[in-house]
Parts: structure tokens; sequence; C-alpha cells
């Protein structure tokens, strides 16, 4: 029988390789299918369930699915932890070093699967492989299965482990090849669709580095939190290809201080964090209101409050954003939904905090940060044109001596001058102030700055709001289905699959967060008589801004367990709420 | 040509408190930066919030008024963006030694190329006189009417235990020493330059005499760390100068 779609699901302690194995499988079978593949794993260093979930399949495909066509389990516990990913009558796949390690009752749990035992550590071991090696056996196994070749496989491996000492390819290879030896009669039945393909498969960590780059970023530092820190680990190694510098910071406060300082200094300087980094941050960004300073911020959301979930994903950061900094002062939020998006943002988020010198929140989440999705090459080279704002190149002084840098123009936005010239002497100041900075007190110069900054709102409501994203489109229809952020790839599908049953719903995906045109957005939704709101958090964030618009927002679909959204729940929750209401 | 003093005169009339050393410092740092033949456009200051901040329009340069405790990372951030520019961040002992110890901490250790200038006058001189860091024990405060109940910080002490280049003292009862120590610090090319400048606060904490009985002046820095930090645990005998410099 074939299929079009098909999920593996491999789950181990950590320091078994697992997330490593797992990517490795997903560039590989890239090449033949559509893939998608998520990594979930603990905030420990060994032990604990670690998972890689690769879904591949012969049409695109943006998200994973909760159950699962096949699961490798590499001991007992990862085996029950997560045995209810596993669809009845899906292959379960164990060494059987495992499964002797069950009791009978146990045992009888499996039953209802495809159960299918090897002796890969052994075979292994009689074959010298070392034990790193190991989980490479089943990922031979596997690929032979889909119409991988051996020498495909080893020679992605030497490519995808290029820096590893020449033992342990060796060793990685020769895995590979026991793997497609023991092989015999797994069957898995998804045919592929291309034999070659110049797409990649990225996550959006690595999407914002390449966006950071191409946005002429001169200049990245953080405080390590996670799921941001793979954005570090990139720099950090791309930075003498591009000559960036890379910095470490001692506190998030001293990451975003810094970044301020840069970004006056006209260097284009990122920060990126999490939740609780972010949280130290306020009261630079509240700075960067009030002194106009251009900064840009990812924040990669994890389920908080405070330490939370660590390494697991959530939207629970949008009212933060919207918040964060005491005082009024304009701010931008963006929220990509996946690598290429992710790319572009980045672009767009240092044109804006340049051309309004204030703050933009570009908002990820761990699964963007660490899901790999198949991404197009063209999508990741394209260069946004660089737009740095209002620079005064021929600065004059005033007699005072001084440049008046906080001139009142008609958009709000004062120019600024270039840095170390004779004529460019000025004051930028985190106390109200009046055009040369000059600290002030109560009276009419606070009026006059405070009017003046927050001008900039409407001018960037004017000239840049983004109004969301029509991703489906049905003519007639009452429904609307809205979501943000990271749950477009699952939204997407589940939509597009309930489509071929009913067309009674439209599709709106908001990457633009902040400031909304409520207007724009009143006349948008007026004619839905049901809008349906889906987001990975308990509170309905984004709720808020809507009834701002007078959009009443008459279901809910939240999720906040830690996990994203898969399709098949997913689609479950739609279909019932959507055909209930189908005329 | 020499650059004229004149140059870093803001228009804008100082406010502090008759007395008060704030005006030695800055008109000191005015010298300084001309003495060293910096044009003001060459140089970038970045300030604490207190009455050393102040002092950010009270100068003619480029200034940046940051957060209290926080002038360290927004003066890196210049420094590593403008290597050419000579960046100093100034702040005040609550806001250097207890707000933001942590960026002074991480900056002196990896001993990053900014000056940093302590007005240190062993009180919260904005606030109206609470405790600092600095504060000697038993002295009288709002917070403590009682007397201050802590051992001082020593900030030379700690300074001098992490990697910082160059590590000095001054007092405002010595504007010539000040000015000269000032000047040393700035010209210091091979990393971070640390200058705790004893300040009179004429309102909450005058120090000028209690400074005068018993500084000392060292004419060279101390050959070793060890001799450097143990010069600076006494309080007794205060000594003023460069302590070190690497
Ligand atoms: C985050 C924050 N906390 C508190 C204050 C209030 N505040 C302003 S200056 C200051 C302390 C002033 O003492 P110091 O740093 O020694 O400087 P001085 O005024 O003596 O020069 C404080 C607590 C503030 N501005 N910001
Ligand atoms: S309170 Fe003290 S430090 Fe502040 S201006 Fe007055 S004398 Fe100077």
């Amino acid at each position: 029988m074939t299929k079009k779609d098909f999920q593996i699901f491999i789950t181990g302690p950590a320091g078994s390789g697992v997330k490593s194995a797992g990517k490795f499988l997903q560039k590989l079978l890239n090449t033949y299918y559509h893939t998608f593949g998520s990594v979930g794993y603990y905030s420990l260093i060994k032990g604990g369930r670690n998972y890689f979930c690769l879904r591949i399949s012969q049409t695109p495909i943006y998200s994973n699915t909760y159950k699962s066509d096949l699961l490798v389990a590499l001991n007992k516990d990862c085996l029950f932890g997560y045995l209810d990913r596993l669809k009845p009558k899906g292959i379960l796949i164990l060494d059987n070093t495992v499964y002797s390690s069950l009791t009978d009752t146990e045992k009888e749990k499996l039953k209802q699967y495809k159960l299918m035992t090897q002796e890969f550590i052994e075979k292994a071991k009689e074959k010298q492989i070392l034990p790193i090696s190991y989980l490479l056996v089943i990922i031979g196994f596997l690929s032979k299965s889909l119409s991988v070749s051996l020498k495909k496989a080893q020679s992605t491996v030497k490519k995808n482990y290029s820096k590893a000492p020449s033992h342990i390819i060796e060793s990685n290879k020769k895995a590979l090849q026991l793997g497609f030896e023991l092989n015999k009669d797994l069957k898995i039945g998804v045919e592929p669709i291309r034999r070659s393909t110049t797409n990649k498969v990225i996550d959006c960590a690595y999407a914002s580095s390449l966006g950071f780059i191409k946005a002429e970023g001169k200049i990245f530092t953080a405080y390590p939190m996670t799921p941001s820190t793979p954005i570090l680990h990139y720099l950090a190694k791309m930075k003498k290809k591009y000559k960036i510098i890379v910095r470490q910071a001692s506190t998030e406060i001293e990451a975003v201080g810094f970044a301020i300082g840069a970004n006056w200094a006209f260097a284009r300087t990122l920060v990126a964090t999490s939740g609780g980094g972010l949280d130290l941050m306020g009261e630079f960004i509240s700075m960067a209101g009030m002194a106009e300073i251009p900064l840009v911020i990812i924040n990669a959301q994890r389920p908080g409050p405070s330490t939370g979930l660590p390494t697991w994903t959530d939207q629970g950061d949008l009212d933060l954003v919207k918040a964060i900094g005491h005082g009024e002062f304009p701010r931008i939020v963006l929220a990509p939904y996946d690598a290429k998006s992710s790319y572009i943002m980045i672009q767009q988020a240092f044109n804006l905090a340049e051309k309004y010198q204030t703050v933009v929140f570009v908002l990820l989440d761990k699964h963007l940060t660490t899901s790999l999705f198949e991404t197009k090459k063209q999508d990741i080279t394209r260069k946004i044109p660089i737009e740095r704002g209002k620079i005064d190149k021929n600065p004059k002084l005033d007699k005072n001596g001084f440049y008046p840098r906080y001139r009142v123009t008609e958009d709000g936005v004062s120019p600024r001058p270039i840095l170390g010239h004779p004529q460019s002497i000025h004051i930028t100041n985190s106390d109200e102030h009046d055009i040369y900075g000059f600290s002030v007190e109560a009276g009419n110069e606070r009026v006059v700055q405070h009017s003046k900054r927050l001008l900039k709102e409407k001018t960037i409501l004017k000239k840049e709001y983004t109004p969301p994203l029509k991703l489906i489109a049905n003519k007639g229809a009452d429904i609307a289905v809205v979501s943000w952020g990271s749950t477009m790839g699952a939204v997407y599908e589940a939509l597009t699959k309930l489509g071929t049953k009913t067309q009674n719903f439209t599709y709106y995906h908001f990457t633009w967060l902040y400031p909304l045109n409520y207007v724009d957005l009143t006349r948008k939704f007026s004619r839905y008589k049901k809008v349906i709101l889906i987001e990975n958090n308990a509170s309905s964030q984004l709720r808020k801004e809507l009834e701002r618009a007078n959009i009443k927002v008459t279901k809910t679909i939240l999720k906040f367990d830690g996990e994203p959204f898969f399709v098949d729940t997913l689609y479950n929750q739609l279909a019932k709420i959507i055909r209930k209401t189908d005329k | 040509m020499k650059v004229n003093p004149q140059e870093y005169k803001s228009p804008i009339v100082p406010t502090w408190c008759p007395g008060c050393g704030n005006y030695i410092i800055n008109s000191m740092l005015m010298q300084a930066l001309s003495e060293l033949n910096y044009h003001p456009h060459e140089v970038v200051l970045v300030y604490d919030i207190g009455c050393n901040g102040n002092g950010a329009d009270k100068i003619r340069a480029n200034v940046v008024k940051s957060l209290h405790g926080r002038p360290i990372p927004v003066a890196l951030g210049i420094k590593y963006a403008r290597e050419d520019l000579k960046v100093i961040a100034i702040g005040g002992d609550g806001g250097l030694f207890w707000e933001g110890v942590a960026h002074l901490i991480a900056t002196a250790q990896r001993n990053e190329p900014i000056v940093v200038l302590a007005w240190d006058n062993e009180i919260y001189g904005l606030t109206t006189g609470q405790s600092a860091p600095t504060t000697k024990k038993g002295y009288k405060t709002p917070t403590y009417p009682e007397g201050t109940p802590y051992e001082p910080l020593n900030p030379i002490a700690l300074v001098l235990s992490t990697n910082a280049g160059f590590v000095a003292r001054t007092y405002t009862g010595d504007p010539l020493h000040l000015k000269e120590t000032l000047k040393e610090a700035i010209s210091y090319e091979k990393g971070f330059a640390f200058v705790d400048i004893l300040q009179n606060c004429a309102t909450y904490n005058p120090t000028v005499s209690y400074y005068r009985e018993r500084v000392y002046r060292v004419k060279k820095p101390f050959k070793t760390k060890e001799e450097a930090i143990k010069a600076s645990l006494s309080f007794e005998k205060i000594a003023i100068g460069v302590l070190w410099k690497e």
C-alpha cells in the first residue's frame, strides 16, 4: 500500500544523540520528500526523554502530527513515555535488549503495534562500531525503506559530520551499512517525489542569523537562555566569515545596554533572549523609547511564568512585549512563522528600528528556533534593501554649540547626526529633555517631546503597518480563523485539509502584531459571523488586540502544554467547530 | 595646536550644591581631555543617574545619559562600534558599586577598553543622602538614623582583584592630582582603566578634611598586585595615585 505521508518518532535519553541523528535523517530524506522535523528535549544533560519527530510527505508540509506511523524507543522509559504518539497498528522498532527488559504485562501493551525487534546493539558491538554511532544503525535501517541508497547515506554522513575525527566518520559509515544489512522486511511505502533538491532544512534560529547577516548586522550579543541560544551558537560560528562581533554578555542587562550603545553608534546590533532574560531588559527598553535609540530584540518564547518549562514551546509573551518598559513609547512587534519569514523579518526589524529610532521585538519560540523547516534556497538569500532612516550626514551645530538631536518634525522622527563629526556634538538623554537633549523638568518641553515620540506610532501605522496575511480565502465565508506566529504551519495544513469538506472559512495570520490598525481590522472582520482564534497560550493574548478592533472572538483553540499544535488533533478540533456551524 | 578647554564648555549652568566635589571633577575632566588634545567630538561620555549624572549636560561632548547603574554596558557597546572614539563611563558609588556592580566586575575582569570614573561620594546624593556601598560604618543616614551598620565596600580592592589593566584613586581635595590621574587613565590604551574619585558631598557627606588628613601619594604604580591590594586595604592611610598599571 502506498502512502502520501509518514511520520517517524525517535525517542531516547539525553546524550544518546537522538537530536543529531534525527536531523541527519531529515537532511537525508529531504532529497526525496517534503519534510518537517521537530525536537523535544528535557532541561538536563543526561537521561530524560528526548525525541526527534520527522514527518515526510509527497506534498509540502509545515508541521508534525501528534500520531506517528513509526516509533523507535531507545529505552523502556522513553518507550512508555511516548508510546501514545504511535498510531494503533503503527510500527514499533526496539532493540532486543530493550524488549527483553520488559515485563510480560508491558509486552502485552505492545500487542496492538507492529513490533520489530532487532539486535542493533549486539551486532554493532560485534562489528566494533563505536557506541556514539549506535543510533546510526537504526537510521540506516530506516533509510533503506525510504528509497535512500547506502552510498547516498554514507556520503551524507561524511558531509554532515565533516568536523568529526576520521575514526568516528568510519564508525558512522559502518553503522549505516549494518542498518541496511539488518533491514530485511520493513515496509514504509511512501514513494519519493524527487531525486534531488536544492531545498535546505533549517531552523528559524539559523534563518534569523542569516537574516541578521543580510541586514548588515555588525554585532550580536546575548546571555545564554534556551530557546534563543542556538542563535548565539550559529552566529559565533559565522563570525569569522562575515566579520561580525559576537559577544557573550555577563547578564541580559549588559547585553541590551551594549546593544543600545552600539546601535546608538550606528553599528547594527542584535540581542536575543527568552522571557526571563527579556524581563531583565525592561528598563533599557524603556530607555530606548525615551532616548530614541534603535533596538532589535529577538524573544524566543518558552512557557512561563518564571523559569517555567525551559525547553518547550509557548506563545505567552505577546502581552509582555506589548507592555515591557515603563512609560509610554512606540514599539513594533513582529512574529515570523517559519524559516523564510524569520530571515526576512530580522532584516525588516532593523530597518524599522532605525527608521523610527525605537525598539522592535521579533517573537520566536522554541518550536521555531529548533524545528527544521524545508526552505528554498532563494528564500534565504533575498536581501531587503537597507533603510537606515533619517541620518544627518552634514550636521550643523546650533549657536549653543550642540546639535539639536531631538528636533521636532512632522512625522515625529528627528534626524540622527553622524557620530564623531565636529558639527555633530549632541546629547542623548534618558531624562526628559528638550530638542538639544538638555534635561528638563515638568512643563511644556516634556509635552512637546513626549508627543513627538508618540507621533512616531502614528507614522508607523500610516507607513509600515502590515495587515494580517490572508492565507486561505473563501468567497462568502462566515467564519474567520485567526492565528499568529509559529502556529501557522499546523493551522494552515489543518485548514487546507478541511477545505476539501467545507469552504465556509477564511484564514488570517498575523505577522505584524503591534501596533495594529484597528479601523482596518474592524473593516476586514465585520463580515464574519464567527471568529476562531488559535494560540499556543492559555489566556488568548491576541484576543485583547482583536477586541480593541471590536472583533468578537467566538471561539478560541488554546494549547499550553509545552508542545506546539499538531495537524491531526487540530484538524479534529477545527472540523468540529467549523462543520457544526456550516450551512 | 592645543585644544582649548573652552571647547568643552556647556551653556547649561550646573546645579550642584556649593562646595560639591562634582564641580572640580567636571572642570578637571574638561582640562584633562583638552590637555590630551581630544576635541569634544572625539569623546563620548556615558553617564549614570545621580548627582554625577546631572553633569551630563554640563559639559560639551557627545553624551549619552543612560540609566542608574548602567553606563558601563552602554559605553562598551559604543566602544565596540567605534574604536576610534574615546569612551568614558561615569557613575556614582551607588550606581557603579551596587546597582550595576555586575557590569563593573565583568568589564574589569575582561579588561575591556573603556575608562570608568567613579564619582565616589560614599553616599546617595541625588536621592537625599541614603547609605551607599562605600558609606563608613556608623555614619548616620536617613536609611540608618542609628548609623550605617555595615563595613564599606572597597572598590579599589575589588577592581584590583580582577584583570583590570589600570587602577587609580584620587580625590577632589587635590584638583591637580585629580586632573593628572584622569589624564593617565584616559590615555591608558591597554584595556580597562578605573579611577575611584573620592568626592566631597558638601551636603550629605563632607569629607575634604577627613581625606586631607589621611591621603598619601603613590608616585609610581606598585610593582606587584599583592602590594597594590595591600595598600588599597587601609582606610586609615589612603593611597592616592595610579596604584596599578599593566
Ligand atoms: C533603577 C533605579 N533605581 C533607583 C533610582 C533612583 N536613584 C537615582 S540616583 C540614585 C542613587 C544616587 O547615588 P549614587 O549612585 O551614589 O550617585 P550620586 O547621586 O551620589 O552622584 C538612585 C537610587 C533610579 N534612578 N533608577
Ligand atoms: S548632594 Fe552632594 S553630591 Fe549632590 S550636588 Fe549636593 S554636594 Fe554634590
